[in-house]
């Protein structure tokens, strides 16, 4: 074997893409997830501050965007972006759990190269805080996610890449990433496929809706319906015929 | 240097601010009344106060227009602009009148006898009928219409013997006041001079004492002259022909230059620029370049109008290349930080403002809707517009609601009485809701939560037909 040159080994940890052991990276570094028992797995006590994390799940996987909207209604400085989400997220819920909408963007095209571009160009501009990318079809070559990790380290963003499990087979340049299944409606089991400064294979479950939706519904017993109707104009809020009021029952699941 | 102001009256004004004077008979009605005839209509019985019927039947072609004030207050602003070639004082006085101070500008246009001939060329080519007025204030020019042929501005003494003569009928004052100043038996204006100030502001008024002094020159009498617009309008010729767009950047710069230094100098930003590009064919092309908030450094306005000159095609060479500055707004700098916070990120607007450039993407900012259906609770809100002024409430936030909505909603197959999506059947839960239709022919949607065998908690509701549909997830 010939001899190693002196500096060969300053040379390779001075690369970027070189991973350095837990000590470098620390603990706790990170942004809090909103769930203590995903962030006890996380070997940064949650989300990166920047960088890019992939989340393999299969599609579409509405608990996704529950997994995020803690750190999306997180306050701080920098806008959020949604891009390419397989359906509308609802601006109602979305205020519900309290994520400011003047600061929360949504990007659709059916042109994944401007598609890309597009997200390339806000996550590296430093507007952006989190972002949200769901893989547009195709194959991701690696380059292409480098580069976005990169643009995002530039940009000081949290860039969440949502991917198919099958694309859990092939490497990827993200430090973190991690594979997402539902096992029942409204839970989610998180497991770490890869992680620096940690270990792989470690597990938790989530619960992301509430009691009542989550539980399984009863042997078919009907119950009262709720019924909406559109609220009245003003104009005509006070009928021209006084009529008792209907009793609508208010009857919870 | 004496004051001299010119009164410009329009007195058919209303009548011809749409097409000019006509030789039909017209008359502007209010209501059922004639407020304003023109000289053919007025030839045959018209005048103005008469109810329409009585018009029409004296005058069988007569043509009614209806007033607007609008239209008449942009044509006085019209004129008044092109009497800004004569002098940079130019007051307009509604409804019908433009004061024009020319005291300053006689040594330029060589003279009285040269501004009034050039006011007298305006007059001929002006689309409107006109009165021409002179004084030494703007009140009195105002009222001593059509003076005799001068060569030499009037001195005071016979401005003031003409004011004299002027009948308090004529006067533009309350007609209340009018007939107040003649009960006690005064016919014209010279007859009020004489008497003590102090009296005839007790007796009339410290209004109408108030109007004679500035009509005599006591008092200023100060006007607020138009302000010229300047938009900036600037054009480059090629020598030869331009095929390639990317060889544009040179030239956009240099007026974008120019527009930043005119923009500088007059403390001023835009929104909106406009670029011409004038084609070999006789065309002209128009891009339209927005910004979200008002803005003046020329490289941004660089960055952006060359994005969105990457998404369009030429269909001929260029011949030239225009710039189109639109309406600059007054600059309006907000305070700077002293201390910026080291973390601070730059504005969205930055952002939007190159991501709205882009036709291939679709960018939108989520918003709540009033809409009632939950599908028309939703609305996006195009990048570049302002936000609400009131903002949606939530209407039933003790609800269930789900996180990701489809629009449209996408129907279910259904299999022995059981909806399937994606070949697996649905477990409905028993609690239903009902959301009736706008229509009242249209039955109420009923809405229920299911759970799909995937893992999935789904929003689906069954129509009037009894087919189902997926709304949304949880």
């Amino acid at each position: 074997m010939p001899p190693m040159p002196p500096d060969f080994l300053q040379q390779l940890l001075a690369r970027r893409d070189t991973w350095w052991g837990r000590e470098s990276t620390g603990s706790g570094q990170g942004q809090s997830t909103g769930f203590a028992d995903l962030d006890r797995i996380l070997a940064g006590g949650g989300w990166p501050e920047q960088g890019l994390v992939e989340l393999l799940c299969p599609l579409p996987c509405p608990a996704v965007l529950h997994l995020l909207l803690p750190v999306l209604a997180s306050d701080g400085p920098g806008a959020r972006l949604i891009a390419n989400p397989p359906m509308r997220p609802s601006a109602t819920m979305l205020a519900r759990a309290g994520v400011p909408l003047d600061d929360l963007l949504i990007l659709r095209s059916d042109d994944r190269a401007t598609l890309l571009r597009a997200s390339f160009e806000a996550i590296a501009g430093d507007t952006v805080r989190l972002a949200l990318l769901w893989a547009p079809g195709g194959p991701l070559p690696a380059g292409t996610l480098r580069r976005l990790h990169l643009g995002a380290q530039q940009g000081r963003c949290l860039l969440i890449l949502v991917r198919p499990r099958q694309a859990g087979q092939q490497p990827s340049p993200a430090p973190l990433r991690l594979d997402l299944s539902c096992p029942a409606p409204g839970e989610l089991t998180v497991t770490v496929h890869k992680q620096p400064g940690g270990r792989a294979g470690q597990y938790c479950h989530l619960p992301l809706l509430p009691e009542h939706l989550r539980r399984r519904p009863p042997a078919c017993r009907e119950l009262p319906a709720l019924t909406r109707r559109p609220t009245p104009e003003p104009a005509l809020r006070t009928p021209l015929l006084r009529l008792p009021a209907p009793a609508i029952p208010e009857v919870r699941p | 240097m004496s004051a001299l102001w010119l009164a410009l009256h329009f007195p058919l004004l209303a009548l011809e601010a749409e097409h000019g004077p006509r030789p039909e008979p017209r008359v502007l009605v209010r209501g059922n009344r004639v407020l304003l005839a023109n000289p053919a209509a007025r030839a045959a019985g018209v005048e103005a106060g008469l109810r329409l019927g009585t018009a029409r039947a004296l005058c069988e072609a007569l043509e009614v227009h209806e007033a607007r004030a609008d239209q008449q207050h942009q044509a006085l602003l019209r004129e008044a602009r092109q009497l800004l070639a004569l002098t940079p004082q130019v007051c307009p006085a509604p409804p019908a009148t433009v004061l024009l101070e020319v005291g300053g500008c006689l040594k330029l246009f060589g003279g009285f006898e040269q501004l009034l001939a050039r006011v007298d060329r305006y007059r001929l080519h002006c689309p409107l009928t006109s009165r021409l007025g002179i004084g030494p204030t703007p009140l009195a020019a105002w009222h001593l219409t059509d003076p005799p042929a001068l060569d030499a501005p009037p001195e005071a003494a016979r401005f003031q013997a003409w004011l004299a003569d002027l009948p308090l009928a004529e006067l533009d004052l309350d007609e209340r006041l009018r007939r107040r100043l003649q009960a006690p038996g005064f016919r014209t204006l010279g007859e009020l001079f004489p008497l003590p100030r102090a009296a005839l502001g007790k007796r009339f008024g410290v209004d109408f004492l108030d109007w004679l002094q500035r009509l005599l020159g006591e008092q200023a009498d100060p006007r607020k002259p138009i302000s010229p617009p300047r938009p900036f309008r600037e054009r480059l010729d090629f020598d030869d022909p331009l095929d390639d767009l990317d060889r544009l950047s040179g030239p956009m710069s240099t007026l974008l230059a120019k527009l930043e230094d005119t923009l500088n100098r007059h403390q001023e930003s835009l929104v909106t620029l406009r670029w011409h590009l004038y084609l070999n064919n006789g065309h002209r092309d128009t891009l339209i370049v927005r910004r979200a908030r008002q803005g003046h450094d020329a490289a941004t306005w660089l960055d952006l109008s060359q994005r969105r000159l990457s998404h369009h095609e030429l269909s001929a060479p260029l011949l030239g290349l225009g710039l189109d500055g639109g309406r600059p707004r007054p600059r309006n700098p907000g305070l700077a930080e002293l201390f910026p916070d080291p973390g601070a990120r730059p504005p969205l607007a930055g952002l939007l403002e190159k991501l709205a450039g882009e036709p291939a993407l679709g960018v939108y900012r989520p918003d709540r809707g009033d809409g009632h259906l939950p599908e028309e609770t939703e609305r996006g809100r195009a990048p570049l517009a302002s936000p609400p002024k009131t903002a949606a409430d939530d209407q039933d936030s003790d609800q269930d609601r789900p996180l990701w909505l489809l629009d449209p909603p996408r129907p279910l197959t259904l299999r022995d009485r059981v909806p399937h999506w994606r070949g697996r059947p649905l477990t409905l839960f028993p609690q239903e809701e009902r959301f009736s239709q706008p229509w009242h022919d249209l039955a109420a949607r009923r809405y229920r939560v299911a759970h799909h065998p995937d893992g999935l908690c789904c929003w689906v509701f069954e129509d009037d037909q009894a087919r189902w549909w997926l709304q949304g997830f949880f």
